[in-house]
């Protein structure tokens, strides 16, 4: 029994390789490691708003290091329109008065009194920090966090899909029928592949250092395995009840738009929708992205709801299945 | 350029393009018009502060900078700081000031504010009576600009990829990718033509349902004001 289970896992291994499915896997890997170290990381930050002061009199002496001086009011207003976000303060008749363009209302506010606290120079105070990341470390796993989400609902998704058709559209599928093994072994043999596949490539995204990495390793695994099993029925499926490879591809761009796009507006900015609670993609994410952050999930509700719809998945494909043979 | 409206003519009359093209426009109007989202938090600070501990002046002088969450115990408070989907900045009193409270994970932005704000308490009296001038600019977002960014390149890089896979998949489907093979064109000529239609398809569809989502079409049929007073 478990001898044709091997036969179908070698078969389908090597359709992956003749598909140059993990070529594309090791362009992704290297293009992602590249834009994480070279890129988001070193460019992705922003400072507090510039202020310039003109102060022609030197009526304003005791001023803070962060602030630029400019020499007249025409380069005060230059310096205003290229930057957007700065502040402006003209000193000229003794009084500072504020000059800045509009932002939003709460942010205009915080502009124009920080501009004028650095007035007073008074730089010694810093917060406290309670965490335990730093900006890179969490950059990096939040990065990496969205680019496996991504890699698995995209690639891996799409990959099953273009397997599947290539056998569809060869008679293979209509060939199990004869073959003398159970037919779910065929839907089995799959996933376990995809699902291997998607386990090396969390394990090499791997970008944030080996002390780090170690820790998280089994539960982003955990996470890994969860979403790859969810996604690798939803190609299956989608594949049996679709016609051809482009109607595949519509679908796949709802199923990217609908599941992706809401899931990460919601997970990582402030900005929160009312129904994201019954989006599914939103709790696989969450627990992918506190696989990363150090907090797995715990709660046996979440694998009781996981374990229970990756097994209706199964179902679902297995008898869709038995109808296309 | 003919062949370029040969391929242009040929995108317009396959559905499956068309879908593409117009499924971000529908979405973007969609949630335009459900109105589920507020966007409006983004461009603000996020404070959170202990239930009962800072005065109902202090609470209200964070809130001309953002909003202000009250947590019930410090640990909630410690969580929600850590939270790295949030820019939480912890405030807590220190006799007649205040002291706040980062993550250290967060944007320079947020620790530069965290770490300026008690000066700015300390000044707010003072700031009160200094006269604001606010400049209005017809071409700015309302704060919306990283979101805008985000969605925008979200949806262009799907339609980009998707788009130019769903024409070429109908051409082979259609035998149409036999008959370029014979017809007077090179395979550069070829080549630089999709991208170009997909490149231009794809651009469209996303700043169309950017322009739908957030409104923006409203937003620049508001009048133009010169100067506000803050």
């Amino acid at each position: 029994m478990w001898g044709n289970f091997y036969s179908l896992f070698k078969k389908d291994w090597r359709m992956m390789l003749d598909g140059k499915f993990f070529l594309v896997a090791f362009g992704s890997l290297v293009l992602y490691t590249v834009f994480i170290n070279f890129g988001y990381i070193r460019f992705m930050n922003e400072a507090l708003y510039k202020v310039y002061l003109y102060d022609p009199d030197g009526t304003q002496q005791e001023v803070s290091e962060r602030i630029f001086r400019v020499a007249s009011l025409q380069e005060l207003e230059v310096a205003l329109l290229a930057d957007a976000n700065g502040v402006g303060i003209d000193a000229s008749l003794g009084t500072p008065d504020i000059i800045m363009y509009f932002g939003s209302k709460k942010a205009d506010h915080h502009r124009a009194d920080y501009a004028l606290s650095l007035l007073d120079c008074d730089d010694a105070y810093t917060a406290r920090i309670i965490g335990t990341n730093t900006r890179e470390q969490k950059q990096r796993k939040e990065l990496l966090c969205k680019l496996l989400f991504i890699e698995i609902v995209a690639v891996g998704f799409w990959g099953i899909a273009s397997v599947l058709f290539k056998e569809k559209q060869m008679g293979v599928v209509r060939v199990h029928v004869v073959l003398p093994f159970q037919k779910g072994f065929f839907i089995l043999s799959k996933i376990v592949v995809f699902l291997l596949a998607d386990l090396l490539f969390a394990v090499l995204l791997l970008n944030i250092g080996f002390p780090d990495a170690a820790g998280i390793l089994p539960a982003v695994l955990v996470q890994t395995a969860v979403l790859s099993l969810i996604m690798a029925l939803t190609g299956f499926g989608c594949t049996m009840l679709l016609k051809d490879f482009r109607q595949f591809s519509l679908a796949y761009l709802l199923i990217a738009v609908f599941a992706g796009a809401p899931v990460f507006l919601s997970a990582n900015t402030s900005v929160k929708m009312d129904w994201i609670n019954w989006h599914p993609f939103y709790y696989v994410y969450m627990g992918l992205k506190n696989a990363y952050f150090g907090t797995p999930v715990t709660r046996p509700v979440y694998y009781g709801f996981a374990v229970c719809g990756i097994a209706v998945g199964f179902l679902i494909v297995y008898v869709v299945f038995r109808g296309e043979l | 350029m003919s062949g370029l409206f040969y391929q242009l003519k040929s995108v317009w009359k396959d559905k499956f393009c068309m879908l593409c093209f117009l499924l971000p426009i529908i979405v973007g109007s969609a949630l335009n018009l459900v109105d589920g989202i507020d966007l409006s938090s983004v461009a603000e600070f996020h404070f959170g502060v202990l239930e009962g501990e800072l005065p109902d002046g202090t609470i209200l002088w964070l809130e001309r900078y953002g909003t202000v969450t009250a947590y019930q115990t410090q640990e909630e408070l410690t969580d929600a700081i850590k939270e790295p989907s949030t820019n939480v900045i912890g405030v807590e009193g220190d006799g007649n000031g205040i002291r706040t409270m980062v993550s250290g994970d967060e944007l320079d932005l947020f620790r530069q504010t965290a770490d300026t704000l008690p000066a700015l308490y300390r000044g707010r009296e003072h700031a009160g009576q200094i006269k604001v001038t606010v400049l209005e600019r017809s071409d700015m977002m309302d704060g919306l600009q990283r979101i805008f960014i985000a969605m925008t390149l979200l949806v262009a890089m799907f339609m980009g990829c998707t788009f130019n896979a769903m024409n070429i998949i109908s051409e082979k489907e259609n035998g149409v990718a036999f008959v370029n093979q014979i017809l007077p064109m090179t395979r550069r000529g070829y080549v630089i033509q999709k991208i170009f239609v997909g490149y231009i398809c794809g651009s469209l569809s996303a700043v169309l349902a950017a322009l739908l989502c957030f409104r923006l079409l409203a937003i620049s049929c508001r009048p133009m004001q010169r100067l506000k007073v803050l």
